[in-house]
């Protein structure tokens, strides 16, 4: 299958369940907002090994925040509830109470909830106060610059995570050109973030390794280096570099969209090849074929 | 579809009319209780029913009919004019409009619902039986002790609170956007009195003037009920006195700062 010359690999994106919750954070200005939000999201890239996938949404204008300030909505993902309500309160009370001028505020209704600021509320020592406005309790935490204010408990949705798309380049310029494009047209998608850096990722792994310690290892079967070294490789021979991006969402919807938006951006960027990683279907059940994303 | 009841005429002594509710106002509506005085009557004695539903309007000067919409649980009672005293008393749910001036007590004992009242209140505003819960609005003033014995809930005054608003509240939020009376707050022990006006007892504490992050939330809340809130008061800093020195000092009185 070809689109604007690249090959559409006919293959599926295996995604699977995870647990996320969306954080709207406001600051006096967008910049400690956004300040905010990249601490809170840093370190998140993969559940392997940071406990939890996380990156920020899209930026908010004041009129779509609770207290009508500038702000950022990230999305943070974990593997059951209970890991989405221990990570938020260490991100949320290391990230974000610390961050000047900053309040936090539950960005998505939904049955099953964390408890977050029933959790921060004790570095108040006492003096913490709570307030019920509509229903929604908040907490008054003092602090030094002032007080900060964060909802008490945020909705968490059984989400999708692990959709994915790998991009092929004839060299490396095009083939990370060609990723920039596909992370770019990505983020026009609400619902879904890309959790690794800039979007990106160059280091796809295989589940496992030869090191009993080790539980992911390079995907060898993906690096062009190795391609005369492994007993099997997927990389054609007229390419020299390959990206990977992963999307994590709050329901398969976006995730789908956000894969097609890629795909699409990443060939007419100049990806000679777009495919998809997937474990033959044993791990998880969300099945993203590309075939059905290509217009 | 909307139930309209329409009074007759002015009742010679006070009427107490807890049937007049969204959720008591069903079957046969003129034959529901109604207490003149000492007298037992009925509704179709006082009023003209016309039409069904838990959409209600009252109709008539009723600022002689007491309890209107206490009690209630959901449904929208509309008073098209003045109304007596503990209106909306022990709410529970539901939305009770006032479009004249409210009695005494109103509000008094609520758990919920929204009380909105587009002229002026009397004392005892959401006083009495401790409120827990639901929100008051009023557009004009309300008079004295004002959410005194607030547990919980909100309490906004588009005018000026008369005095000892929030005398010996236990927690919960009084907003008067156009200043307080003397003696705000007399032995309030957690909560929140927020104002544009006020001169804190000897026994309140000043802290800092700061922009309480909290305070935006409630101030946008009441602007969207249709408050006069501006914007200076949204993004303003506010002076905070802390007190009550004779209790737990946990409560708070906030001013707003001169521009």
């Amino acid at each position: 299958m070809k689109l604007h010359g690249a090959e559409i690999v006919d293959t599926f994106a295996e995604a699977f369940p995870m647990w996320g919750s969306r954080v709207v954070i406001t600051a006096a200005t967008p910049a400690w907002a956004l300040e905010a939000g990249r601490s809170m999201t840093g370190f998140a890239t993969s559940v392997i090994g940071c406990k939890c996938e996380a990156g920020i949404e899209r930026e908010l204008d004041p009129g779509e925040t609770p207290d009508g300030r500038p702000g950022v909505s990230a999305l943070l993902f974990a593997m059951d509830k209970e890991g989405v309500g221990k990570r938020l309160v260490e991100r949320v009370g290391q990230s974000v109470l610390t961050c000047p001028t900053t309040a936090c505020f539950n960005g998505i209704d939904a049955e099953d909830e964390v408890d977050v600021g029933g959790q921060l509320r004790f570095f108040g020592d006492g003096y913490q106060a709570s307030k019920v406005l509509d229903g929604r309790r908040y907490w008054r935490v003092p602090v030094m610059e002032g007080e900060f204010l964060v909802q008490e408990r945020f909705g968490a949705v059984e989400g999708v995570a692990g959709g994915n798309i790998i991009m092929f380049g004839r060299d490396a310029e095009s083939a990370v050109r060609a990723a920039e494009a596909a992370a770019d047209a990505m983020r026009a998608v609400e619902g879904v973030i890309l959790p690794f850096p800039g979007g990106i990722t160059r280091s796809g792994s295989k589940v496992g390794s030869r090191y009993s310690a080790v539980p992911a290892s390079t995907n060898d079967a993906l690096c062009p280096s190795l391609r005369g070294q492994v007993e099997r490789t997927e990389v054609p021979e007229d390419v020299e570099s390959v990206f990977e991006i992963v999307i994590d969402g709050l329901a398969l919807e976006p995730v789908r969209e956000a894969m097609r938006r890629g795909l699409v951006a990443a060939a007419e960027a100049g990806a000679s090849h777009v495919t998809a990683g997937n474990y033959g279907g044993n791990l998880g059940p969300f099945h993203i074929h590309l075939r059905e994303l290509v217009p | 579809m909307t139930l309209t009841l329409t009074l007759r005429e002015q009742p010679d002594v006070a009427l107490d009319a807890e049937a007049l509710t969204p959720d008591r106002l069903v079957g046969d509506i003129a034959a529901l209780p109604l207490w003149h005085g000492k007298e037992r009557t009925r509704v179709g004695e006082f009023f003209e029913v016309a039409g069904s539903g838990d959409d209600v309007r009252v109709e008539g000067d009723l600022s002689r009919v007491k309890y209107v919409g206490a009690g209630m649980t959901a449904g929208r009672l509309t008073v098209a004019g003045d109304v007596g005293a503990h209106a909306g008393a022990g709410m529970r749910g539901g939305e009770l409009h006032v479009e004249g001036d409210a009695g005494d007590h109103a509000g008094a004992g609520m758990r919920g619902g929204r009380l909105v009242v587009r002229g002026s209140a009397g004392r005892g505003l959401g006083a009495g039986e401790r409120m827990r819960g639901g929100e008051i609005v009023v557009h004009g003033d309300a008079g004295a002790q004002a959410g005194a014995g607030l547990r919980r809930g909100l309490i906004a005054v588009g005018g000026r609170a008369g005095d000892a608003v929030g005398l010996r509240m236990l927690a919960g939020t009084i907003v008067a956007l156009g200043g307080v009376g003397r003696h705000a707050g007399a032995g309030m022990r957690r909560g929140s009195i927020v104002t544009t006006a006020a001169e804190p007892l000897s026994t309140f504490t000043f802290s800092c003037v700061y922009r309480p992050s909290y305070l935006r939330l409630y101030l946008r809340r009441l602007q969207a009920l249709g408050l006069p809130v501006t914007d200076e008061q949204v993004d303003g800093r506010y002076a905070r006195w802390s007190g009550d020195g004779l209790e737990l000092r946990r409560g708070e009185i906030l001013i707003l700062e001169a521009a």
